[in-house]
């Protein structure tokens, strides 16, 4: 996989001392959802790409959901119903939450456990004179 | 499948950090590990979609060899260790009074429901270093002839007679305890009597593991005895007897009345998915990492648990395993719901393809 993407960037650079143009690779090629954790908010930023959402969507040629009245019309298909979005939200933040916790309490649960278990060995060999 | 599929199965290592939290905390906060196993398992897996899963042969190959799932058993064993060695410091340094019960009893859940399960899948494995990791969590919870007794005599006698860990019909969990209890370490005995036999050497001999096991608990009890004294042996005994009850309770659920027909005196057919109750509730699986594919697990015994597949011919538990085992300790309702199951579960017709089964 390695030698591949050397392979690929020692092409792109050649191609570009050559021919002395631009060479761009697309950043992120696939619909992604940037969520970013601040103290007091949460940032999030949805990316659609036509390509995918003309793919999910059965339109074609993908060019025809720039046309705003082709993109009004499978609105309803793309956007959260208004009704929905309350507990959109709340169940989004949910698993924000509950996705950090499952990470966090048992790997830093399990280190405080054995760090706990670990002192009171050493506290009761050590200090207190155990066997 | 990438590392998030085994994010899951570490839900158990949330339980020794709620131990310790939940002690911290004194009163009757001692008793939540207790009652979230009791009474917060069960709601989930009544709340939770069935967890079916049905792995192709080339998924199974990548699950068995991906390395987060086989980490998640090692790494339990020293965050076992440490809880147990915790909780017997702190019941043995300060006066709990009541508290000492639930502390006692949460780590004895734990140990019972989730450090046995690890252990169980460890000493299941064919390298030496994994079945040792499987013998310090049975050591932990003074059981290590578990990993004889398990691999060599239930596996291979389950759902007949010979089996002292398979309930039968019309069994209680209060007579069936008792019989496996002392019925496990006389096989476990015969057993490795067998194997020595095998090799021409006698029982009373080094190479014997049921005597290793029994000089290293002399060695533990005397050990935890020479640093804790009498107050946390009784802390270190008590949470291993806990354990291994969860365990034999656990043990009644999987194979309750199940039966493996007699083909000649003392033939009996292979083992088929209908030997075993399985269960696909949620969070009893990710807890009990697969164990309640237990049909699964008794056909394929070397598998690795993340493969572990859904049976559904296999003789169905209503509820998941939380809600099973406080039913096992109320027998009247214990057969009132589960009976009439097993006659159909020994009606059912017998379609697992020949040698299935073969252990």
């Amino acid at each position: 996989m390695i030698a591949r993407r050397l392979v690929l960037v020692s092409l792109a650079t050649f191609g570009w001392l050559v021919c002395g143009v631009t060479v761009a690779a697309h950043p992120v090629p696939f619909s992604y959802m940037d969520v970013r954790l601040a103290p007091t908010a949460r940032d999030i930023t949805i990316v659609l790409h036509s390509y995918d959402v003309a793919h999910d969507l059965e339109v074609a040629p993908m060019e025809r959901l720039l046309n705003p009245e082709v993109a009004r019309a499978q609105m309803a298909a793309v956007a959260v119903p208004v009704h929905a979005l309350g507990w959109s939200l709340f169940s989004f933040n949910l698993g924000v939450e509950a996705g950090q916790l499952v990470i966090v309490v048992p790997v830093a649960g399990s280190v405080t456990v054995i760090l706990a278990g670990s002192y009171g060995f050493i506290q009761r060999i050590v200090y207190t004179g155990g066997l | 499948m990438a590392f998030k599929s085994a994010v899951p199965y570490a839900i158990g290592f949330v339980s020794p950090p709620l131990v310790v939290w939940s002690t911290l905390m004194g009163g009757a906060w001692t008793w939540l590990p207790v009652v979230a196993m009791f009474a917060g398992v069960p709601v989930a897996d009544a709340l939770m979609r069935p967890h079916m899963l049905h792995p192709s042969a080339q998924e199974i190959r990548v699950l068995e060899q991906r390395l987060s799932f086989r980490a998640m058993t090692w790494l339990w064993v020293p965050v076992h260790v440490a809880l147990v060695v915790w909780a017997v410091d702190t019941a043995s340094s300060r006066p709990m009074g009541w508290s000492l019960a639930g502390l006692v009893l949460s780590v004895a859940v734990v140990g019972g429901a989730i450090g046995i399960t690890f252990a169980h899948e460890l000493v299941h494995r064919s390298g030496q270093r994994e079945r040792v990791l499987g013998d310090v969590l049975l050591a932990l919870v003074s059981y290590p002839h578990f990993a004889i007794e398990h691999v060599h005599g239930h596996h291979r006698h389950v759902a007949t007679p010979r089996d002292p860990a398979t309930a039968r019909m019309g069994e209680g969990f209060y007579q069936f305890l008792p019989r496996t209890l002392w019925g496990g370490v006389v096989h476990a005995c015969g057993i490795e009597r067998e194997r020595l036999a095998r090799r021409s050497r006698g029982v009373w001999n080094v190479g014997n593991t049921m005597l290793r096991y029994a000089a290293t608990m002399a060695l533990l009890y005397g050990g935890v005895y020479g640093i804790w004294g009498a107050r946390g042996l009784a802390v270190f005994f008590l949470q291993g007897v806990g354990a291994f009850i969860l365990l034999e309770a656990i043990n009644y659920v999987e194979h309750y009345g199940l039966e493996r027909r007699e083909e000649s005196p003392g033939t009996y057919e292979c083992v088929s998915v209908r030997h075993s109750w399985d269960s696909s509730h949620r969070l009893s699986n990710w807890l009990l990492i697969n164990l309640a594919r237990h049909s699964d697990h008794h056909l394929t015994a070397s598998r690795r648990y993340p493969a572990l597949s859904t049976r559904e011919q296999a003789p169905q538990l209503p509820a998941g395993y939380g809600t099973m085992l406080l039913l096992a300790l109320v027998p009247p309702l214990w057969r009132r719901v589960m009976d009439s199951r097993v006659t159909a579960a020994r009606g059912a017709p017998h379609d697992a393809p020949p040698g299935v089964g073969a252990v």
